[in-house]
């Protein structure tokens, strides 16, 4: 995989100058750097997914017959294919689903999803493989087998390219490390990670109270259990972390809180009261792009959420100008860089003024400078008379950042 | 959402597209606001003129005056057309967005519709209920029915479980608002739109085919279909009034049918 010269220019603006490197097959290349670097944009070209109109790309590419393994595992597979017919036996094995043929991509948690995806680019048996961030919004353990996964691949004798936002990992798995910034290839230096902002304040009322909740989810003739005993607490001003391994009924706990699905057993409730979409809770997903909607102008999907929840015009600006995106009202998603989008989607969950915010994975796939600005973006949401409650599988940033941390594992809350 | 919703379809839509919008309004407007229901026979010169740039026709009438005229034949048809297309297309997105038993049931019915070849559908209508230009609508819109909703369930079904979609619901979106507003018309916006070009174009060369066979409506509606039969291959009109309806019908058709074929989003 050999790049040179590589630029790419969108209207008057330089996305990539004159990036030049390559990949030797059996070598695991990291390729770090911030958010809006230009890391996507470089794997996009790579991939010839980029629209290369005349003017736009300059440059030689030679992606040498790459595979792709894109960031976003679950939105990436056809919804209508079981795992088998993506992925051959031998790579399901490889990524440890051997079992997991017959499921179709819903049934996939996340972290399997992302798994599925590093299957199905594997079978494809290309010489060169470019991983777009394969550890963004997995625990801890998953991260380090997807790693593994990784540097196996390339002992193998693939070339890999590995976009990452870990500098650590980069730094103890990959053969070489690269790092965009500002669309130009500087030299490799780890960054601090500013901390996240600390619990201040003692918790009031209870906000939340969920008591021995079990919950499966049901299909034609199939029953699979998720929750089996989970119970927990958020008290107003609390900030309460959920750990947990993919798989552990996590998001499927947050969409119970938020009133999206009902219980089967136990009680869920929310002031009070048994949980109605929208009415005391918000759900800020792990997708920060599914916060928005495509193709619509931020403004005006936040005057609409104003509308909805009885807020004045007004309150948009201030929203947007809380989360510093006042420059960015106009834009639509597709213009927005990964912290912004999350930006955008916690100026959403504002508007709404919520008793309790359930964030899920808030600060995956960010990298570390941003980490901590946008925890403190997000934790201002809240107000000091909500709770939050949010799913993180950063331990260290759980247990800086929140009051109280709870561990979920196969469906029980401990 | 919906004042954004214009400026959705201008973005995702190419300049084929919009010269085939532009061409359908004025049809439309021609067909049912301006043009009258009959055309007065002018039995005056053969011939171009200045009243009569395109020619006359075989009984002596302004060939433009008649083609003006003509804008019902297709425009008429249509509007019951895309009515009752519309009405199968919110039905299907309400069995999608349902999912389980309601959505295989529709399925099945508009399977059932599908494997019925079109034009078998529409011949069957009018000879049962006769001819006129809101059977022949009726009839076009059942048999369009079948692609249109293939395409709409397409669309929906998936974003039943997408984040994004459960991201509105946990907001507080009510589920009338994110079916209707945002999938239907917000997301399948762009597609309903080319399937409309679709089925205007279908109308067009569907009215023309009948013409051709001798099942169109007749006169006095000056259609488009019959200035084509009856005025091509006569020595007694000029050239210009023999291709001025042929013209006009192959360019409508041409356009509709590829503005509302599959591309690439702009």
């Amino acid at each position: 995989m050999r790049v040179e010269g590589l630029a790419v220019r969108a209207g008057d603006g330089a996305l990539l100058t004159d990036v030049s490197f390559q990949v030797e097959p059996g070598e695991l290349v990291a390729l770090t750097g911030p958010s809006g670097s230009g890391k996507t944009v470089l794997a996009r070209t790579l991939l010839g997914v980029l629209d290369a109109s005349p003017g736009r790309v300059a440059g030689s590419v030679d992606p040498g017959g790459a595979a792709w393994l894109p960031q976003d595992g679950l939105r990436s597979l056809d919804p209508l294919l079981r795992v088998r017919e993506v992925a051959d036996r031998e790579s399901l094995a490889a990524v440890g689903l051997s079992e997991a043929g017959d499921l179709y991509p819903h049934q996939l948690s996340g972290g399997m999803a992302k798994r599925v995806a590093l299957a199905r680019a594997l079978s494809t048996r290309r010489p060169f493989l470019v991983a777009d961030e394969p550890e963004a919004a997995v625990d801890a353990d998953l991260r380090e087998r997807l790693h593994q996964h990784l540097r196996t691949v390339a002992d193998a004798g693939v070339g890999v390219l590995w976009i990452t936002h870990d500098t650590a990992a980069a730094r103890a798995r990959a053969d070489r490390c690269l790092a965009l910034r500002d669309g130009r290839l500087v030299p490799f230096e780890p960054p601090d990670e500013p901390g996240p902002p600390a619990p201040t304040g003692s918790p009031g009322d209870v906000v939340l109270a969920v008591d021995a909740v079990r919950f499966a989810y049901r299909a034609w003739r199939k029953t699979s259990p998720v929750l089996h005993h989970a119970a927990l607490t958020v008290r107003a001003g609390e900030r309460v972390a959920l750990l947990g391994p993919s798989g552990s009924g996590k998001s499927t706990l947050a969409q119970l809180i938020v009133g999206l699905r009902r219980p089967d057993a136990g009680t869920v409730l929310l002031r009070g009261e048994p949980p109605v979409p929208g009415r005391h809770s918000q759900l800020l997903t792990q997708d920060p792009r599914a916060m928005l909607v495509e193709d619509l102008p931020l403004d005006a999907l936040l005057h609409r959420s104003a509308r909805l929840h009885g807020r004045p015009p007004a309150a948009v600006a201030e929203a947007l100008e809380a989360v510093g995106l006042s420059h960015r009202a106009g834009a639509r998603p597709h213009e927005l860089s990964g912290g912004e989008l999350r930006r955008a989607g916690i100026a959403r969950v504002r508007l709404a003024r919520p008793s309790l915010l359930v964030a899920d994975e808030p600060l995956a796939a960010l990298d570390a400078p941003l980490r901590g600005a946008i925890a403190r973006v997000l934790f201002d949401a809240v107000g000091p008379e909500g709770g939050l409650l949010f799913i993180t599988h950063d331990m260290a940033f759980a247990e800086r950042a929140a009051h109280r941390t709870i561990r979920m594992d196969a469906g029980r809350t401990a | 959402m919906i004042r954004a919703l214009p400026a959705r379809l201008l973005r995702q839509t190419g300049p084929v597209e919009r010269v085939a919008v532009a061409v359908l309004l004025a049809v439309l407007l021609v067909g049912l606001v301006v043009a009258p229901f009959t055309t007065s026979p002018v039995t005056e010169l053969r011939g171009l003129s200045a009243w009569a740039p395109l020619g006359r026709d075989h009984l002596g009438r302004n060939v433009l005056a008649r083609l003006v005229g003509g804008a019902g034949s297709a425009a008429v048809p249509f509007v019951w057309a895309w009515g009752v297309t519309a009405l199968g297309v919110v039905a299907c997105a309400a069995c999608s967005w349902a999912g389980g038993l309601v959505r295989a049931a529709f399925g099945a019915v508009t399977g059932v519709l599908g494997a019925i070849p079109r034009f078998v559908w529409v011949l069957l209508a009018l000879s049962v209920y006769g001819r006129s230009f809101a059977v022949l609508g009726v009839a076009a819109g059942l048999a369009f029915l079948p692609s249109a909703a293939a395409v709409v369930d397409a669309r929906i079904a998936p974003w039943r479980t997408d984040p994004s979609v459960q991201a509105d619901l946990a907001h507080g979106v009510p589920r009338r608002a994110v079916l209707w507003e945002r999938l239907l018309l917000w997301e399948c916006g762009p597609d309903l739109l080319r399937q409309t070009l679709g089925l205007f174009g279908f109308v067009v060369v569907l009215e023309a085919t009948l013409a051709y066979l001798g099942f169109a409506v007749g006169e006095p509606w000056p259609s488009w279909g019959n200035a084509v039969v009856f005025d091509w291959g006569r020595s007694d009109v000029t050239a210009v009034a023999r291709l001025a309806p042929l013209v006009t019908l192959w360019a409508a058709a041409w356009l509709a049918t590829v503005a509302s074929g599959p591309r690439e989003q702009p």
